[in-house]
């Protein structure tokens, strides 16, 4: 009985809560948080949810989870027919939330609002099947229009990008179509993409003219999410919709008793 | 009743979110706590993270590592790390440290199974799984991440359960050695000129105590700084191993002890250009005393802060974005923005201001008193005005029957790379002059020449740097002090030379276009009311001559991870000792969510039928 009246008071209580906070960070240069980082996708944000998960070496943690309304996949495992498709929405999720009244606060987790235009870093898919964020509030990046109506990217990531080492100008600023043409050109280096060495950005700025097509595609089969989880979303959404449906019948119901009067 | 699993969803968030916009709405407005000095980490509605009073944080160490670390090494640096904390709170937080290699006892992960661990991530099971994949096991922790603490709190009273922390050395060489820091904000870089120029060998090697000692800040409650100099700011940077005046302050307001009633509190309030709170601001209290930024806070929903635990003493105020952005914040701050300026853009450090807007307002902190700033309104211009001919002295000497002592302090600019000089007049005896550029994020190194009549005053001295500490991190503000200042007139000159972007911890993301500094000078000043709690040098570094520690010879039993896999009942963790742990598995939870969801079903169509019943009933009387 007392489970359920928290539950109830839960459920008054408890707002959307995504939990951050608390890491190291290093500074790392942008090209090379971008080539380690297996899929690169823009999207919208849509629901969130808390529950508990685990990580690949069986850690046990809550997660937030949230869905990506996919716009655009930068990278990802190439297609073999080369046709752009792209999954409508996927799930991926990020360490820390709250669930059954316990919060788990994470060092420096990136944190989504609903709605939200963004560009995520994802890992490949854990143990329980979804996506997740690499490298922390390092793996999502905000878009903003700058006068020119240039899209750009804007997140910690780029927070220690400089033009040059020598003058306090303003980090460097990242475009979309400069993170496609990095992605679909890579920096070519003696050393392997990890131990490259950072370097101004300024020379992988390209410009629009040498963009050469779109970025690769994820494989429509790998990007939704495996119907082994979405039953659950779907079950939740028809048991609401039931629910409604219940609710609206007896309304029905009523105000038909109400205006045939007695029988 | 309601299913657990059904409240998380989106859609119901959505719901509850119009709910609480409703409830709102007729004036039911939820509380939001005053933000506080330092930045705490928060609960989603505001309430601070932290241990239950008295702090005690019982932590586990497991020294196994692949990056050649000792064990010895390692527990120093842990027990090094806990000891500056609780030195600096006075009593207010306490641990104990056990060490071991045994995986039962002394976990490398960080479930939720009651027992706070320090480990790294090369220990953590799985490690098959990430060399098939080529992907480590934590996603969290990848290349630019250094370590990572969890923090395991009660969501209504934010008293903290249980914290972990993991170490990257999957992707960094921890050493002892001090010079081994990212590279912004240390002399080897500097040297440098660029990072690009370190070698990829280097860029992996970090000194252990900079990351066990920002982390553990957090294990204690504490959330990201935004100031340069201190222990917990957003990216690791050089001297981070000792704790900076910030977290001096932060970790007093957050374990109060008994010499609360020393200390005082400004509290405030901060509006955007139109009028509108902000929230997120980041709020700098510079102490004219000591010439140094002795905290920070940040603003809340009303835009309103509150500087708690701080020193006695004259301060300033200074108004900035919290240029890390709300990602590195607790979600309480996610919705903070500082675009409140037309065209989309940022506010500019803003300080809180005399009428000419040169002098800096004197907040006035008195012991066991709370003094209200002046109302701050950000301004959006990247200019300020400039003291290019000061027809009045910036100090003289005390004015009143009742003072025995005078200070000032101004905010300027340099303009085309050409001195200031201010006037100081009739002074004699103790003399302390500060120029703080650097600390603030200005582009420029400020020094100073106090002049007389005739020459240059050889009585003073002159601090450049004013801090300079064994990583290789320099303090570029400046001082001067004067222990016997003869009587007369006096100039001082302010010159600059402009820094690189490789002198500020952190980087670019925070560093000004506009080269300002800030002056402040005190004649006759007694010293600092708190200087046996805050030592007194500009980065408040402390003397760690700790005593001797022992790990307790008794460990305490712990629940065994099995029974500690989450769950607990209406918000109050259980453990298994005290028997009071439910055992459920995400699984079952679902099962059980689905269970109440048909409950609710059922109870949805018998209250519909039961009402179409009773009109019925009613009905048939009339």
């Amino acid at each position: 009985m007392n489970i359920r009246k928290c539950r109830f008071f839960y459920w008054i209580l408890l707002t959307v809560s995504t939990q951050s906070q608390a890491t190291s960070f290093y500074p790392q240069p942008f090209p090379r948080t971008v080539g380690q980082a297996p899929h690169v996708i823009r999207g919208k944000i849509g629901m969130n949810y808390s529950d508990w998960g685990k990580d690949e070496g069986g850690t046990k943690r809550i997660y937030t989870y949230y869905e990506l309304q996919v716009t655009e996949v930068l990278k990802g495992p190439e297609k073999p027919n080369g046709t752009p498709t792209v999954s409508p929405n996927i799930m991926f999720r990020e360490m820390g939330g709250v669930k059954d009244g316990i919060g788990m606060e994470v060092g420096g987790a990136s944190q989504f609002q609903r709605g939200e235009d963004v560009v995520v870093f994802l890992r490949d898919k854990g143990p329980d099947g979804f996506f997740e964020v690499q490298g922390l509030m390092m793996g999502k990046m905000n878009i903003q229009l700058d006068s020119d109506g240039q899209e750009i990217l804007s997140g910690p990531a780029l927070m220690t990008e400089v033009t040059d080492g020598s003058h306090p100008n303003p980090p460097q600023k990242w475009s979309l179509n400069a993170l496609r043409s990095l992605i679909n050109h890579p920096p070519t280096h003696s050393d392997p993409p990890a131990q490259a060495a950072p370097q101004a950005s300024e020379s992988l700025i390209p410009t629009a003219s040498n963009l050469s097509g779109p970025a690769p595609q994820l494989q429509p089969q790998d990007d939704v999410e495996s119907p082994h989880r979405n039953w659950i979303l779907w079950a939740h959404r028809v048991c609401w919709i039931l629910c409604a449906l219940s609710a609206g019948l007896g309304g029905l119901i009523l105000l038909r008793s109400l205006r045939d009067g007695p029988k | 009743m309601v299913q657990n699993e059904i409240f998380a969803l989106g859609r119901v968030d959505s719901i509850l979110n119009k709910t609480l916009l409703l409830l709102i709405a007729f004036g039911v407005a939820p509380p939001f706590p005053l933000a506080l000095a330092y930045v705490p980490t928060v609960t989603s509605r505001g309430t601070p993270i932290r241990w239950r009073s008295p702090g005690k944080l019982n932590l586990f160490g497991n020294p196994l590592n692949q990056v050649g670390l000792s064990p010895s090494d390692f527990f120093n640096a842990v027990l090094l790390g806990l000891q500056r904390w609780k030195g600096a709170s006075a009593g207010g937080i306490d641990f104990d440290y056990w060490q071991g290699t045994d995986s039962q006892t002394f976990p490398p992960n960080s479930n939720y199974n009651g027992v706070s661990s320090i480990y790294f991530s090369s220990q953590v099971t799985g490690q098959a799984s990430r060399q098939t994949t080529g992907q480590f096991a934590n996603p969290g922790l990848s290349s630019n991440v250094l370590g990572m603490t969890q923090v395991w709190y009660h969501t209504d009273s934010g008293e903290i359960f249980e914290t972990d922390i993991e170490l990257n050395d999957i992707h960094f060489r921890f050493t002892n050695n001090p010079k081994d820091t990212s590279g912004f904000g240390n002399e080897i870089f500097s040297t440098t000129g660029a990072s690009a120029e370190k070698s990829p060998l280097s860029l992996s090697q970090v000194y252990v105590q900079n990351v066990i000692t920002h982390e553990l800040g957090h294990a204690f409650g504490l959330s990201h700084s935004g100031g340069l100099q201190s222990t917990m700011l957003f990216m690791e940077s050089p001297e981070q191993a000792h704790l900076g005046c910030d977290e001096l302050i932060g970790i007093h307001a957050l374990y109060p002890v008994s010499d609360q009633n020393q200390r005082g509190t400004i509290v405030g309030k901060v509006l955007t250009p139109s009028g509108a709170p902000i929230l997120g601001a980041h709020v700098v209290a510079i102490s004219q005393k000591r010439g140094t930024v002795l905290a920070t806070g940040l603003t809340n929903p009303k835009g309103e802060y509150s500087l708690e635990a701080l020193e006695a003493g004259i301060y300033s105020i200074l108004v900035e974005p919290f240029y890390a952005g709300p990602q590195a914040l607790p979600s309480f701050y996610s919705h903070s923005s500082s675009a409140v300026c037309p065209k989309h853009q940022s506010f500019s450090r803003t300080f809180a201001t005399q009428s000419d807007l040169l002098h800096l307002t004197p907040i006035r902190v008195a012991a066991s008193q709370s003094t209200r700033a002046p109302l701050l309104t950000l301004r959006c211009d990247e200019s300020l005005p400039t003291l290019d001919t000061l027809d009045d002295p910036v100090l003289t000497p005390p004015s009143g029957p009742t003072e025995n002592s005078s200070s000032f302090g101004i905010v300027d600019q340099i303009k085309d790379s050409s001195p200031n000089h201010y006037r100081l007049l009739g002074l004699s005896g103790h003399l302390e002059l500060h120029a703080l550029s650097y600390t603030l994020y200005s582009p420029i190194k400020v020094s100073m020449t106090l002049e007389g009549e005739s020459e240059i005053l050889l009585e003073s001295k002159t601090f450049d740097p004013v801090y300079q500490g064994d990583s290789g991190y320099t303090n570029h503000d400046s001082v001067i002090e004067s222990d016997h200042l003869p009587f007369g007139d006096y100039t001082l000159k302010v010159t600059s030379e402009p820094l690189q972007i490789s002198d500020y911890p952190a980087g670019p993301i925070s560093i000004d276009p506009l080269p300002f500094y800030v002056l402040t000078g005190t004649i006759n000043a007694s010293p600092p009311a708190l200087t046996s709690m805050i030592p007194l040098n500009t980065r408040c570094r402390a003397n760690e001559d700790f005593p001797n520690y022992s790990s307790p010879h008794h460990i305490p039993s712990t629940p065994s991870a099995s029974s500690y896999s989450g769950g607990g009942g209406c918000g109050t963790l259980r453990s298994k000792d005290e028997d009071r742990t439910r055992d459920i598995t995400p699984d079952l939870r679902q099962k059980e969510g689905f269970f109440w969801t048909g409950i609710l079903l059922i109870f949805v169509c018998r209250l519909a039928i039961h009402l179409h019943r009773i009109t019925g009933k009613a009905n048939l009387k009339e």
